[in-house]
């Protein structure tokens, strides 16, 4: 069983990369206030609400692998090592430790239902963690004060609120769906995010016929 | 291919890429000791050689790379109009374009391939038995397979949500797409599993 759950895994981790990847293709929708918002951070909330906090920043850090080779699967197909030296800089090594926050906030807040749970989650991976790194490299690479810093990247927070609803939804909805499949919402933190247990622990739904 | 690579065949592609990783990496590191505008100013110009040297189609491409510092570079004009400081202001837009520029050259001159490689490479002494390595590999491969699949998915759904329905809201196809992509993923770990799995037992 050991094999087969790790297998899943493998493969959860590379379809989660390629979402992130797909959504930054979504075209970006600019607020009244001129700040475009991109789908790409709803990807990294995902990764955390439905992979938990392993797989999930593994997922992120394989984009980020991808992303580093040169490949264009950033929002606005950009890619490659400049990136790295550009001033977004710290929100991408930010994704991998948000996305690691996500699920680390998932697997712990099990008693709540899988809505609110995920919505906090994603508030507090998605946003908190992701902006700490992201506001801190955004200071170092322009030389600027962190407040001012700050003031910059304020005007994408209604977006991203919106991203951690839009985020909550639709993990409600997989787990509705397909329960097996959000290998976060385990009842005790796994050490190594095997399915095993959490298999165990979900009465066989519907959909789970032999 | 989905790539950055350059079109136009350069000598840099024939340099190891390992060579090429280790230059951009004491390039940028030397880039954050620089003081003097003199040294910034050739550390500029060392890059944008390298690429002229290699004709100017390469150099158009290349220089086409560097729209997205753009925003950057009028924040922080802007700022330092207002610090009255526009001299910093320039000092910071050098160290990055340069850095940006170094970075791009490497990244448009290696193949995906190449790069892999040196990951692979790197990877070898923490590896023992190439598990790990060969793990990484799947998965990349894998990655870049859902990537399309997963897009042409979406177009699929959209047209078919848009023959059903009056209406062109298109967010609600993301319910389907998250389902059917977790259920190919579903399938496609069985069928590794069929095939001895991920990793050696």
């Amino acid at each position: 069983m050991i094999g087969k759950n790790m297998d899943k895994t493998v493969v959860l981790v590379a379809l989660f990369a390629a979402v992130i990847a797909a959504l930054g293709l979504i075209p970006k929708i600019t607020l009244i206030s001129g700040v475009p918002i991109t789908a790409q951070s709803l990807g990294i909330m995902l990764c955390g609400t439905i992979l938990g906090a392993r797989a999930g920043a593994q997922a992120a850090l394989l984009f980020l692998g991808l992303t580093a080779l040169g490949l264009p699967l950033l929002a606005g197909g950009r890619g490659g090592l400049a990136v790295f030296a550009s001033p977004s800089v710290g929100f991408l090594i930010g994704f991998p430790i948000a996305a690691f926050v996500t699920g680390w906030s998932m697997q712990r807040l099990g008693r709540l239902s899988i809505g609110p749970a995920s919505a906090l989650a994603a508030l507090l991976g998605g946003i908190i963690a992701l902006y700490i790194p992201g506001v801190i490299g955004l200071s170092v690479m322009i030389d600027k004060p962190l407040l001012a810093s700050l003031a910059l990247v304020a005007p994408f927070l209604p977006g991203d609120v919106i991203k951690v609803i839009l985020c909550a939804v639709i993990t409600r909805a997989i787990y509705s769906a397909r329960p097996q499949m959000v290998l976060a919402k385990s009842p005790q933190p796994a050490p190594d995010l095997d399915a095993a247990t959490q298999a165990a622990d979900n009465p066989p739904q519907k959909d789970e016929a032999h | 291919m989905l790539a950055l690579t350059t079109p136009y065949q350069t000598i840099f592609h024939r340099w190891p890429a390992s060579l090429k990783v280790v230059m951009l990496l004491a390039f940028t590191t030397g880039l954050m000791l620089i003081q003097s505008q003199m040294l910034l100013l050739c550390a500029m110009g060392l890059p944008l050689c390298l690429i002229a040297s290699q004709g100017r189609r390469y150099l158009w491409f290349s220089l086409k790379l560097l729209r997205p510092l753009w925003p950057f570079v009028a924040i922080i004009l802007i700022w330092h109009f207002y610090t009255a400081d526009l001299q910093s202001g320039l000092f910071i837009i050098f160290k990055l374009a340069a850095a940006f520029t170094f970075a791009n050259l490497v990244t448009t001159t290696t193949s995906l391939a190449d790069f892999s490689a040196l990951i692979e490479k790197a990877m070898a002494p923490f590896d023992k038995n190439g598990a790990q390595g060969k793990k990484l590999g799947l998965m990349i491969a894998l990655t870049l397979r859902f990537i399309p699949v997963f897009i042409e998915r979406a177009s699929l759904l959209r047209l078919a949500h848009r023959a059903r329905s009056r209406k062109h809201g298109t967010w609600r196809i993301i319910f389907p797409l998250a389902l059917s992509a977790l259920d190919d993923a579903e399938h496609v770990s069985e069928a590794l599993n069929a095939r001895g799995g991920a990793a050696p037992r």
